[in-house]
């Protein structure tokens, strides 16, 4: 096991940069997911950790040891890719074994290491199937016993579970997750989705046009979010933003209603985009009027979608009392939980 | 499946049945014809009424073909041929068609675009300079010379078909197995090569049956007797016009196609896949 | 090893066969190994298509006596050949050829496409038979034709006296035997547009007929709108490839009419091939093989064009 850091990382295609300078320390036995719109740089990063594209300049150092001009396969690494890799032609048990296999291992280590494996992720009863007899979930389990046989320090997970069905990927999850805590090796798993980044994650690293936007813990990054990007892309629904101006203490929006500002911006007065998640607006006498536009009942929860003038504002109910289409519903925002973000470079300032 | 134009109702398929039968007869009466005529006997073979189907089925003409001196060398040198031109074809066409399918650099554009140009070149075009250069440097009559001649008529279409299928297989495949610790060769031998059989396979058929059927490379380059091919034998019969014996004929006609028919009964699916490659255009 | 292999495995997916990878290409060192990958491929068909291609051309200019060359006669073989009639009267076989070829060929095709595809599981069987022609060499089907039309013990003279036609010379008849060649070159490769015209047709989406037929189309709008419209294309590339391969082709001729009677039916590259056998004189055939390889260029131009093989 070992940790990975990343110093300054960049990666250029000619001029067209599209990793800026990526800092990242990854402790060891550590979850790490890098999430970000695609287009981010993720699976780039990825893929240079991995060994599969040069280094344009910065350092990768895996276990205290700086890779960047090592080879994959002695980087001591293992990935499991979104279409999961597998070779079509050999069976489970040979697809688990061909890296033992090109190691020269003798015969009864390989066997061994696929048995081991395949106990693991309950997949000895297949062993001798292929690729193609095997339903999605257990391919990408043949994926992730091929990276477990390496016995590697560091797990690569490159959007494994988006080739899943909805209901799959969310049992996937925990398997890895499980995994995880039972083998303890460093992670470094790449999605596009934040709740697979926030539910698998010891530490999420937020990403957006080849930067890094946001290290830190799953709830951290949703309680205190550095700026506008993390504060929309972490959280479902996405955070309602609001324009308006902070004037003497409060928040003015641009049709002069009034909203109570948290505490310490009392000072503050310039133009300001005011944040407030959806399950955070609370049904409220006197509060802000919005006019009800769709109503989604999930069961636990509900979800409304309402207008304030020409700004759409989604919030969550969790009572019984359903407001209809086309009803006016007063809702204040939990002060505790808004945030003020610059209008200028969308910086927290709250 | 069906581009029906016809509803799929069963009894309105009749009609098209029955059309579909008279197309096949159209088409295979007179290989039937002649297939019938193999099995005559000379004089049955020139009766008039001609007979239909022999009256007293023979053998003869096929013990013939067979006992006929120059037959096996003129087998083999047709099999060495059509054989060692496919191979020489995948030998020079697979690494082609790997390196235009996963590398990029400068210059690939024109390669490729030089190797299409190559295979519009039509080979009757060369005839005469390639005749004269053999000739001028001593190489007419030589099998190994054929053999690349004919090799190179299907080469380009190998590396263009080749390139293809390469960029068909997932590269994370690639990438996997380079992780998993596999050099270029690795993957080579224990993923691509396996993972595109199919495709090989169908340009190995087509390979084989084009230059296996071929007459004019082997006619014109290698005119010596030692060096001709069963399509060679079998014009030059049709030229020795006095002692033409249509039944014997007929037979030769039906060996000299035989490899060919078996190919294509065995591989038929591969033959017509690699045919229409690339004809849709979706 | 490794740095290399990084780069070329993975910045090309996307970049496809033909993609200008100038960007990817610039940061990179210059490496020689994909070269080599084609060296092979490129030394044989320099040697034997390639240099023979520029020699060809340079034999025209040449001054010729069997198979000496006596020296540079600028475009006096170009005068000799475009100036002869024998020439234009190749030339015209040539075109008569293709083009009956090609009618009947693509006609029949068609034709066999359309039924056998709605002839059900018998259509898809009896498919693969009436390909199998296309599989025989061109001097098995001559030989086999040859025999067929035998003046006078061939099966199909015998029926079109027993009809009442007067056979006479079939293929010995100047009228009748470049015809009678076009007829036995469809019948061997009709079954070629059959295959590719099968193929699209497989393609086209079930849904569009069911759609013409919800808005009240019936069986001739099928085929119009939807049938023809879809395999056109694909009709057009497979009738460049047959010209292509009918302007080539000798061996036919060779076995069933050796040219005649009376140059009926030489065609520009039977004129080649008899050149360069006789070789009385070769630079005139220099320029007759130059005029097969700029047509042939030419149509394979337009082909390369029309299925996007290059432009995407």
């Amino acid at each position: 096991m070992a940790n990975v850091e990343l110093n300054a990382v960049r990666k250029a295609y000619g001029t067209a940069a599209v990793i800026h300078g990526v800092t990242v320390d990854i402790r060891d036995g550590e979850f790490v997911t890098l999430v970000g719109p695609s287009g981010c740089g993720k699976s780039t990063l990825l893929r240079m950790i991995a060994g599969l594209e040069d280094i344009s300049g910065g350092e990768i150092r895996i276990g205290g040891r700086t890779v960047n001009s090592v080879p994959p396969k002695e980087r001591d690494i293992a990935m499991v890719f979104q279409n999961y890799a597998l070779y079509p032609h050999m069976t489970v048990a040979e697809n688990m074994g061909f890296s033992l296999k090109l190691k020269k291992a003798p015969k009864d280590v390989r066997e061994a290491g696929v048995k081991r494996a395949a106990e693991i992720l309950s997949l000895t009863k297949l062993l001798d199937r292929y690729p193609r007899e095997l339903s999605g979930g257990q391919r990408q389990r043949v994926a992730m016993g091929r990276a477990i046989v390496r016995d590697p320090q560091v797990f690569l997970f490159d959007e494994p579970l988006s080739n899943l069905d909805a209901k799959l990927r969310v049992q996937m999850r925990t398997e890895i997750k499980e995994l995880h805590q039972r083998l303890k090796t460093t992670t470094v798993y790449v999605t596009h989705d934040q709740v697979e980044a926030m539910t698998m994650a010891d530490k999420i690293v937020v990403m957006h046009d080849g930067i890094v936007e946001q290290v830190g813990a799953p709830l951290e990054l949703y309680n205190n979010p550095a700026n506008m990007f993390v504060a929309g892309f972490i959280g479902s629904p996405a955070m309602n933003f609001l324009k308006g101006r902070c004037e003497r203490g409060r928040f003015l929006l641009e049709d002069g209603s009034v909203l109570t500002l948290p505490a310490g911006l009392e000072h503050l007065s310039s133009g300001a985009v005011y944040g407030v998640r959806p399950e955070h607006l609370v049904r409220s006498d006197g509060g802000l009027a919005l006019t009800v536009a769709v109503v989604e009942p999930t069961g636990a929860e509900t979800q409304v979608i309402a207008r304030h003038g020409s700004q759409s504002i989604v919030c969550i109910f969790r009572d019984s009392d359903l407001p209809q289409p086309g009803d006016i519903i007063r809702v204040r925002p939990d002060v505790s939980r808004v945030h003020v973000f610059s209008e200028q470079d969308g910086r927290r300032l709250s | 499946m069906s581009a029906a134009i016809s509803s799929g109702r069963p009894n309105g398929r009749i009609p098209a049945i029955l059309l579909s039968f008279i197309f096949a007869v159209i088409v295979l009466g007179p290989v039937a014809w002649a297939l019938a005529t193999s099995f005559k006997t000379e004089v049955e073979a020139v009766a008039v009424p001609p007979t239909l189907w022999p009256s007293t089925a023979t053998l003869e003409n096929y013990l013939k073909v067979f006992r006929d001196q120059s037959f096996l060398r003129d087998f083999w040198n047709s099999v060495a041929y059509s054989v060692g031109a496919v191979a020489l074809a995948l030998l020079v066409g697979i690494p082609a068609g790997y390196a235009a399918a996963r590398f990029s650099f400068k210059g690939k554009r024109t390669l490729m675009l030089t190797i299409l140009a190559t295979s519009m070149v039509p080979g009757v075009a060369l005839l005469v300079p390639t005749f004269y250069l053999l000739d001028s440097i001593g190489l007419l009559n030589s099998g190994i010379v054929v053999t690349i001649i004919l090799s190179a008529r299907i080469i380009p279409q190998t590396v263009w078909f080749i390139a293809n299928f390469v960029e068909a297989v997932p590269v994370e495949i690639e990438d996997s197995a380079f992780m998993d610790g596999a050099n270029r060769f690795q993957i080579i031998w224990h993923l691509i090569l396996p993972l595109i059989r199919p495709g090989i396979a169908a340009v190995a058929t087509i390979g084989i049956v084009t230059t296996w059927n071929d007459y004019i490379t082997v006619a014109v380059f290698a005119p010596e007797v030692a060096k001709r091919t069963l399509q060679v034998a079998l014009v030059n019969q049709v030229f020795d016009a006095v002692g033409i014996s249509w039944s014997y004929m007929m037979a030769f006609v039906v060996i000299a196609s035989m490899p060919v028919i078996l190919m294509f009964g065995l591989v038929q699916k591969w033959f017509i896949s690699g045919l229409t490659a690339g004809a849709v255009k979706g | 090893m490794s740095a290399s292999h990084t780069q070329a495995a993975t910045a090309t997916p996307g970049a496809g066969l033909l993609g200008d990878t100038s960007d990817t290409q610039s940061r990179a060192r210059f490496s020689w190994i994909p070269y080599l990958w084609f060296a092979p491929a490129i030394v044989v068909l320099f040697l034997v298509t390639l240099y023979p291609t520029f020699f060809v051309g340079w034999l025209s200019f040449q001054k010729t006596r069997y198979y000496e060359l006596t020296g540079f006669v600028g475009l006096a073989n170009f005068y000799e050949v475009f100036g002869s009639s024998a020439f234009w009267n190749t030339v015209f076989v040539s075109l008569a050829y293709v083009v009956g070829s090609l009618a009947g060929a693509v006609v029949l095709g068609m034709a066999a496409a359309l039924v056998l595809n709605n002839a059900g599981a018998t259509g898809s069987v009896l498919r693969v038979f009436i390909l199998f022609p296309w599989t025989l060499s061109m001097s098995v089907v001559g030989s086999i034709w040859l025999w067929l039309l035998n003046p006078s013990f061939g099966p199909i003279p015998y029926l079109m006296q027993a009809v009442g036609i007067e056979p006479g010379l079939m293929l010995g008849d100047p009228g009748l035997a470049l015809p009678l060649i076009i007829i036995v070159t469809a019948w061997w490769s009709f079954p070629y547009v059959m295959v590719m015209a099968t193929a699209a047709m497989q393609s086209i989406p079930k849904e569009l007929y069911e759609a013409v037929e919800i808005d009240g189309g019936g069986a001739l709008v099928k085929f119009r709108y939807v049938t023809l419209t879809h395999i056109l294309p694909t009709l057009g590339s497979t009738a460049l490839t047959l010209s292509i391969m009918y302007l080539t082709l000798m061996t036919l001729i060779i076995v069933m009419t050796g040219g005649g009677p009376l140059g009926s039916t030489t065609t520009l590259s039977f004129e080649a091939f008899r050149g360069t056998v006789q070789a009385v004189n070769i630079g005139p055939t220099a320029v007759v093989s130059i005029v097969v390889l700029l047509i042939n260029v030419a149509l394979g131009v337009v082909y390369t064009r029309l299925t996007g093989r290059v432009t995407g």
